[in-house]
């Protein structure tokens, strides 16, 4: 079977299980998926693990979407956009004669569960938009182990909440660093640990000098 | 009783005089531990340097996995702020006269990554660099020429002066 | 004779003296500046964490007494075999031979018995598992 048909039927089967309201169908996108309500992910995932046989959990991906203007599904028909801001609609170029509008996304998270059935031998994609105050997910760490560092990556650089977690702590960066990197709004403190994060260019010392130099010498003529 | 054994030519041909400060030059940097803290890619130089083509141990630096038994520190690659609160500690549990080769752009400026949020730019910033050798990586004969430099600055070290290797810290 | 220790007592007094020489000067030519972290235990670079001493299995103090046992009983020996030769001369060598051996034999006994007890075994084979399908669930 095709991607897109296996997501058909997932899309199917995870209607009756967890409710039409709360599913929606992306498997005519070039990446076929399920796009799952957020507070549901828990229980789809179980039911792809118990019914599916999808007991590999691939990874789990997500990605700040702030300012994003590729193809996005349309909103309006998910069910419960009601949750997130509108996309708002952003003028390219006001001299142009012809429309040249352009939705951006508004600020939400995306998340991205991929698993694998060895026993079917397909892959399985689930996705999920969270709002941005206060993203916050059910975790996943006790049905499949390599979750617990997964979820603490994106946890250190998104900073995305993941819920009754048996241990979410900081992966990559040190324990006592602020903020979410990977956010699209992050800007550096100027120290860490009393070390600069900032460093005049070498190149511009380089080209004072040289300036400096040259003037120098041209005097001197 | 055995017969007593003279040394011919004397005093002139058998005693070599010298001054202080040069041997203990010359034995200093003819006998640079090796401390390689190879991070990144310009470890794989680093490696390369101590191969067969630009041996380094012919020049009697010796790599020591420890900080206590090594006079140079070369720290091939890139710094994250991770790494530079250990590489700290590191630097102050090695024996004086010690000295720090900076290797590559990433410890030279940050380099490739100065514009990421968890590189340190540089790692003049914790520790006193007596050489920087530029490159990305910088070959082995750059390395060498880099080493030959510091070799040079402790020729030109003074027991009086009190200047053998491990400047002051930075705070 | 006594002035054959007299060389010994000379080459004792210049051993030490090049000793402290080479530490004397070394302690005035080198830089030396202690502090507190520089004085610390190593552990690459981390700070330090938990108990530095390890218990140890008692088996290596039982192989290392039966070495010092050996070791003492081959210093016994050594005399022995310098002052051999006066008595194979005055015609007590046979004598001489005997009582050595005999000396030697009482501890070889002692080591068959450490050998054979396992006492000499750097590891405990009795521990070990000897069917590598006994891990079975």
């Amino acid at each position: 079977m095709t991607s897109e048909e296996i997501h058909v039927t997932l899309y199917r089967d995870l209607c009756d299980a967890l409710g039409a309201d709360n599913v929606f169908d992306r498997s005519s996108e070039i990446l076929p998926s399920v796009e799952i309500h957020p507070e549901f992910i828990r229980q789809a995932i179980t039911f792809l693990k118990v019914s599916r046989a999808a007991d590999y959990l691939d990874s789990i991906q997500a990605a700040d979407l702030l300012g994003y203007t590729g193809p996005v599904s349309d909103r309006s028909i998910v069910p419960w956009a009601s949750m997130y801001p509108e996309p708002h609609i952003k003028i390219k170029d006001e001299a142009a004669s012809e429309s040249t509008e352009e939705k951006i996304m508004p600020r939400i998270f995306l998340m991205q569960y991929q698993l694998f059935s060895f026993d079917n031998n397909e892959h399985y994609i689930l996705k999920s938009m969270l709002p941005f105050e206060n993203p916050a997910v059910d975790s996943i760490d006790d049905m499949f182990g390599n979750a617990n560092w997964l979820e603490r990556e994106i946890w250190d650089l998104l900073g995305i909440n993941f819920m009754n977690s048996r241990d979410l702590r900081r992966l990559l960066l040190p324990e006592n660093w602020k903020g979410h990197p990977l956010r699209r709004d992050y800007v550096q403190e100027d120290t860490y640990a009393g070390m600069s994060t900032s460093r005049p260019s070498p190149l511009d010392e380089i080209t004072e000098a040289a300036v400096e130099n040259v003037k120098k010498w041209t005097d001197e003529l | 009783m055995q017969k007593d054994v003279v040394l011919s030519g004397g005093f002139d041909e058998n005693v070599i005089l010298a001054r202080v400060d040069d041997v203990l030059n010359w034995a200093r940097e003819n006998s640079l531990f090796l401390y390689t803290f190879g991070l990144a890619c310009c470890a794989i130089e680093l490696m390369q340097t101590g191969g067969p083509r630009t041996d380094l141990e012919r020049f009697g630096m010796a790599p020591r996995a420890t900080p206590r038994q090594a006079d140079l520190m070369i720290v091939a690659g890139t710094l994250t702020y991770k790494m530079a609160e250990r590489i700290k500690i590191l630097y102050e549990q090695m024996a004086e006269p010690r000295y720090v080769i900076s290797m590559g752009s990433c410890s030279n400026c940050g380099g490739l990554f100065s514009g990421g949020y968890s590189v340190l730019k540089g790692v003049d910033q914790i520790l006193p660099v007596d050489v920087y050798v530029p490159g990305c990586p910088p070959r082995p004969e750059a390395l060498v020429d880099g080493i030959f430099q510091l070799r040079k600055k402790i020729k030109s070290e003074s027991l009086l002066n009190n200047n053998a290797g491990g400047g002051s810290l930075k705070a | 004779m006594i002035l054959h220790f007299a060389v010994v007592l000379v080459f004792l007094a210049v051993s030490m003296a090049v000793v402290f020489l080479a530490v004397f000067l070394s302690r005035r030519l080198q830089p030396r500046h202690p502090g507190p972290v520089k004085n610390s235990s190593y552990e690459c670079g981390e700070i330090p964490s938990g108990d530095a001493r390890i218990n140890f299995n008692p088996r290596f103090y039982t192989i290392a007494l039966a070495f010092l046992i050996f070791d003492v009983e081959i210093a016994l020996i050594y005399p022995v075999a310098v002052i051999f030769r006066d008595f194979v001369r005055s015609g007590n060598g046979l004598f001489a031979l005997f009582e050595i051996l005999l000396f030697a034999w009482i501890l070889f006994i002692g080591l068959i018995y450490l050998w054979r007890n396992g006492y000499l075994n750097w590891a405990d084979i009795s521990q070990e598992d000897t069917d590598i399908n006994s891990h079975a669930e």
